[in-house]
């Protein structure tokens, strides 16, 4: 069961990665029109607060007791885990500030960490 | 005639979409950075109603290795795409996590644990943002150490 567990976690998580990278290659290449100077990480805003709102679901399903074990984990922990990242979110943040742009990397701490923590509340409201 | 594949691409001035290989190795560093983080949650199980220590470390370590890893390629740009790839939105994307961070302070501050949450979102934007300026400055450091070997004495 456990070994299961450990496995379906891994296939959640590199499904999670792959999401992740195609909305990466998805904004890039809607970007390229623009500037360097306009950039701006929206691909991990939006894999940020999508796996957010999953994690919060699965949290509330979970204590319905209508999703069990591995399932449970290999959502939250695997595809919520692996869609979301924190250190492309920080380093991103760093990057923005070295360009001068610190209206743009504090919009980005306060937008990814305001519209994450959202929905996952909206998650964990959803089946209450 | 026109035998180049992605030739239409290129025109359109749109960065490429990345070869099968890099694909292939976000799949694979996706499985392994969530199989670390999975197995150190084993191993270092977090207690329920305190800081979730072992996400933090994790999260703290994500951004050390993002920061040192991205300033040392755009000094060296030496690394083949599909390393970048694997490396990067791969392994050390899903080895971190944020998820688990918003849904911890939820529901730390649905239990009342006002000063838990604090402590925890405080630390881990001061403690991921201080590794990630670490791990960007040693990076530039390394990046123009390993140019500079490789160009020779100049």
């Amino acid at each position: 069961m456990t070994a299961l567990a450990a496995l379906l976690v891994g296939v959640f998580g590199m499904a999670g990665a792959l999401a992740r990278f195609a909305a990466d290659t998805l904004f890039s290449r809607a970007a390229a029109s623009g500037t360097a100077r306009t950039a701006w990480p929206w691909s991990t805003l939006l894999v940020n607060v999508v796996g957010s709102f999953i994690i919060g679901l699965v949290c509330s399903v979970t204590a319905q007791s209508s999703l069990a074990e591995p399932w449970s984990t290999s959502v939250a922990t695997g595809l919520a885990g692996g869609l979301t990242t924190f250190s492309s979110w920080t380093v991103s943040t760093v990057r923005l500030w070295a360009e001068r742009r610190p209206v743009a990397a504090v919009v980005n701490l306060a937008a990814n960490l305001s519209l994450g923590l959202g929905a996952a509340a909206l998650g964990l409201l959803l089946f209450r | 005639m026109r035998t180049t594949p992605g030739a239409h691409l290129e025109r359109s001035g749109k960065p490429p979409v990345p070869p099968a290989t890099a694909w292939m190795a976000v799949a694979v560093g996706g499985l392994l950075g969530t199989e670390a983080r999975y197995g150190l949650g084993l191993v270092f199980p977090e207690d329920g109603g305190g800081v979730p220590w072992t996400t933090l470390a994790i999260n703290i370590a994500g951004s050390l290795l993002l920061g040192l890893l991205t300033a040392f390629w755009a000094e060296r740009a030496a690394a083949p795409s599909w390393l970048q790839a694997g490396l990067g939105p791969g392994l050390l994307g899903s080895f971190t996590t944020f998820s688990a961070v918003v849904i911890a302070i939820d529901q730390l501050a649905a239990a009342g644990s006002h000063h838990v949450w604090l402590v925890y979102l405080g630390l881990s934007l001061a403690a991921g943002l201080a590794a990630a300026v670490a791990g960007l400055a040693l990076g530039h450091v390394l990046g123009r150490r390993a140019a500079g070997l490789a160009g020779g004495q100049s």
